[in-house]
């Protein structure tokens, strides 16, 4: 066994623990079962199906979620941590122990729920049916796990996660994670309505439609399996890949990438015109940069070595910051975008599009070069709120500021304008990278002054 | 064997490490000194590939912990100056755990926790908790989970604090047990004392840098000794230094450091050359170094640059 969930699991079960969830579990779906219409089963079991999913989430989902998000800080905070990390597990390994250690008693928990869901599932729509549907349902709350895990240990990485109260941001994520991907899948798919009829249930195979994806048909039920497929080993992959980083493993530019794009292609898919799809895989490839870039850390050392890897040119993924392979992937949003709207030429303004990649990347060039800025400044924790503030003023002051002189179209030199033409675009870039210009050659000349004030305490 | 390679160590404003670099070879003991804030632990850390050094090497058996940090842990014991026990686990849950995460197979494992807790005097409290644990014992355990797996080189930062002198004397007998099987061993300690025991060579760190490192004499071969005469005698070094297998060291007023080969028998030796040369010896007597005189030198030698 995984020596990191045997640990776990000594310390999750003793016998009156186990106890105390079997007794509460049963004592609520007694209560559930002979307080609602007597001698009506049907109406029995669909409470009882209600119940047993209200619990199953509120255990695997909301605390699941905020164990193993605080499987890692947890640690940290015990003083732990570094026992861990000296350990010889590889980092899948250590990655798996917590996410199913953490969470075994949950998971416990949550199993006596599942058994009494599909029980009620299945007298509606038969074993093969109750099990698929309380597997989706299982497989959706370990994906929420696995995101509130892979954001405790980007959390980590910045120094953070460590405070009780950061706890409780795993379990909303961890929710957000799950009602969203529920969402995205299926729609609206409770319990409830699998006991609304067979007309407006659409689970099971019994969903005749099609889902397009890149302008294709692909048959509803095994879309959305290889679906939630594809997003839980996304979710699993980044918190690996994050573990990786923590337990100092030689870091891979790869997977990074592979984290970018799988968003931004599911996400591409689902729209429904070439254009829009390129946009759209843009917009989350732009998104996730500009997430990236604050969710990383301001590490001035790593970036001093990376740069002196760089000059020597040995070695140099092993420091490659996750932000430069954000901003590769944008830029090759930005010419996707371009190279589509060149073969869909739209009617009315046929060049637009093209430009509206490239201008919302100058502005992703000019937020990376005012957080290096900031951040190379001597107040350093301060450095994302100073960003924030310094980019928020430029989006929405600067065009205010126009309108105001009158120029109102000039303020595409601080945002761009998303139903801008071709000048508006034009502006958006050469104003982008010159604000960008500005704030690096600014971040250059810190960068200089902190190597000189290291160099001399080296001396 | 422990290999450090121009070793540098940087945080955000300051060099922590100044291209740190020496070898602890098997069934050596040294010890780490220096003042607080001088970069011990932080050494220590880029040694078990904890923490990543800005440039250099740190090696544990010729492995490098930036490419292969993992290996580096199959092969090292660390005692960081936190112990990292958990309060509801046993002192069998915590070895039986620290085991098999070093790759210990379970069947080994099981012996292997016998074993240690033996060698680190908890036998008798396998199932209790670390939370009932006094801080003594926490500490004897914190060592046992850091040597269960038998490990190629041992990391100890500050492993004697708190300790009572009995335990501490137990201690001692653990590390020069364990120099004895061929580990290599880095003891990071303030208390000099403590390491005169079982060290074999010393690093003194002060701001980042290595500032000496130096063999020190086996204490109970009892080289170095202390001659004094009734009064000054000018002629005592030189008759001194006619003596065979015998090294003078340092002379400061009727007192003479002398270093006399051959143990016991050239020192009686020399104290007949001495009785023959007609000298008023008022004092002969074994004056081992000890680490506090020579981290006082250092200090010495360092204000004077």
């Amino acid at each position: 066994m995984n020596p990191e969930l045997q640990r776990n699991l000594w310390l999750e079960f003793t016998w009156s623990r186990v106890a105390l969830m079997a007794g509460v579990l049963g004592l609520i779906f007694t209560l559930g079962w002979y307080s609602n219409s007597p001698g009506d089963d049907d109406n029995r079991i669909e409470v009882l199906a209600s119940i047993a999913e209200g619990l199953f989430i509120i255990l695997a989902v909301v605390w699941g979620s905020f164990k193993a998000g605080r499987s890692v800080s947890d640690e940290i905070r015990e003083r732990t941590w570094d026992t861990q990390r000296l350990s010889a597990l590889s980092p899948a390994g250590m990655m798996l122990g917590k996410l199913f250690g953490a969470t075994a008693y949950v998971w416990f928990g949550a199993a006596l729920c599942l058994l009494v869901l599909a029980y009620c599932v299945s007298t509606k729509l038969g074993l093969a049916g109750a099990v698929l549907w309380c597997g989706r349902l299982a497989l959706l709350a370990l994906f929420a796990q696995a995101v509130a895990l892979a954001a405790s240990l980007a959390a980590v990485r910045r120094g953070r996660a460590q405070a009780r109260i950061d706890g409780f941001l795993f379990p909303l994520l961890g929710a957000g994670a799950f009602f969203y991907a529920r969402g995205l899948l299926l729609g609206d798919d409770s319990v409830s309505r699998v006991f609304a009829g067979p007309d407006d249930y659409r689970w099971a195979g019994l969903r005749p439609e099609n889902i397009e994806f890149f302008d294709r048909p692909w048959p509803a039920s095994q879309f959305e399996f290889a679906l939630l497929a594809v997003v839980l080993v996304w979710a699993l992959t980044t918190a690996w890949r994050l573990m990786r980083v923590e337990l100092q493993a030689p870091a891979n530019p790869i997977w990074f990438a592979g984290f970018v794009l799988t968003p931004a292609v599911i996400a591409g898919g689902m729209a429904s015109t070439p254009i829009n799809q390129a946009v759209t895989i843009y917009a989350v490839l732009h998104l996730v940069a500009l997430g990236t870039f604050f969710a990383e850390p301001k590490d001035v050392v790593s970036w001093r070595a990376f740069a002196r890897d760089v000059q020597t040119g040995r070695s140099i993924g092993r420091r490659w910051p996750a932000a430069v392979t954000a901003l590769i992937l944008a830029f090759v949003g930005a010419c996707l975008v371009c190279a589509v709207s060149i073969a869909n030429p739209q009617p009315g303004s046929p060049d637009a599009p093209a430009l509206l990649g490239f201008a919302a990347f100058a502005f992703l060039v000019r937020e990376a070069a005012i957080l290096a800025f900031f951040h190379l400044g001597a107040g350093q924790r301060r450095g994302d709120f100073a960003a924030v503030v310094t980019i928020g003023l430029l989006i929405y002051a600067g065009p205010t500021l126009m309108e105001v002189l009158g120029v109102k179209d000039a303020g595409a030199a601080f945002f761009i304008n998303p139903e801008g033409n071709a000048v508006s675009h034009t502006l958006s870039i050469c104003a982008g990278l010159v604000q960008a210009a500005i704030f690096g050659l600014a971040a250059q000349s810190r960068w200089r002054s902190r190597q000189q004030a290291v160099g001399a305490g080296a001396v | 064997m422990i290999e450090a390679q121009d070793i540098i160590y940087d945080y955000p404003a300051k060099r922590a490490l100044h291209g740190v670099s020496f070898i602890v070879r098997p069934g050596e003991v040294t010890a780490l000194v220096g003042p607080n804030g001088a970069g011990k632990s932080t050494l220590l850390r880029c040694l078990a590939a904890l923490d990543r050094p800005f440039s250099g090497k740190a090696l544990i058996d010729g492995i490098d912990g930036e490419g292969d940090p993992r290996g580096v842990h199959e092969r090292i014991g660390y005692l960081p100056d936190f112990f990292g026990l958990y309060d509801n686990l046993s002192v069998s849950q915590h070895l039986f755990y620290a085991a098999r995460a070093r790759h210990v197979r379970a069947g080994a494992a099981h012996q292997a926790v016998t074993a240690t807790a033996a060698r680190v005097g908890i036998s008798d409290l396998l199932d209790r908790r670390a939370q009932d644990m006094s801080r003594g014992q926490r500490q004897r355990l914190a060592i046992g989970q850091a040597i269960v797996h038998g490990p190629r080189a041992l990391l100890l930062d500050e492993p004697a604090a708190g300790l009572d002198p009995d335990a501490r004397r137990d201690l001692s007998g653990l590390i020069t047990g364990l120099a004895g099987e061929g580990l290599a061993i880095i003891v990071s300690s303030h208390i000099l004392a403590e390491l005169e025991d079982y060290s074999s060579a010393m690093l003194i760190l002060r701001e980042g840098r290595l500032v000496q490192e130096a063999l020190l004499p086996k204490a109970h071969a009892g080289l170095r000794y202390r001659v004094a005469l009734l009064a000054p005698d000018p002629q005592l070094a030189a008759l001194l230094a006619r003596v065979p297998g015998l090294q003078v060291e340092s002379v400061a007023g009727e007192n003479v450091f002398v270093l006399i080969e051959g143990g016991q028998a050239g020192a009686a030796s020399v104290l007949k050359a001495l009785i023959s040369a007609d000298l008023n010896v008022t004092h002969f007597a074994p004056a081992p170094h000890s680490m506090e005189d020579r981290y006082r030198a250092a200090q010495h030698q360092e204000i004077a640059r």
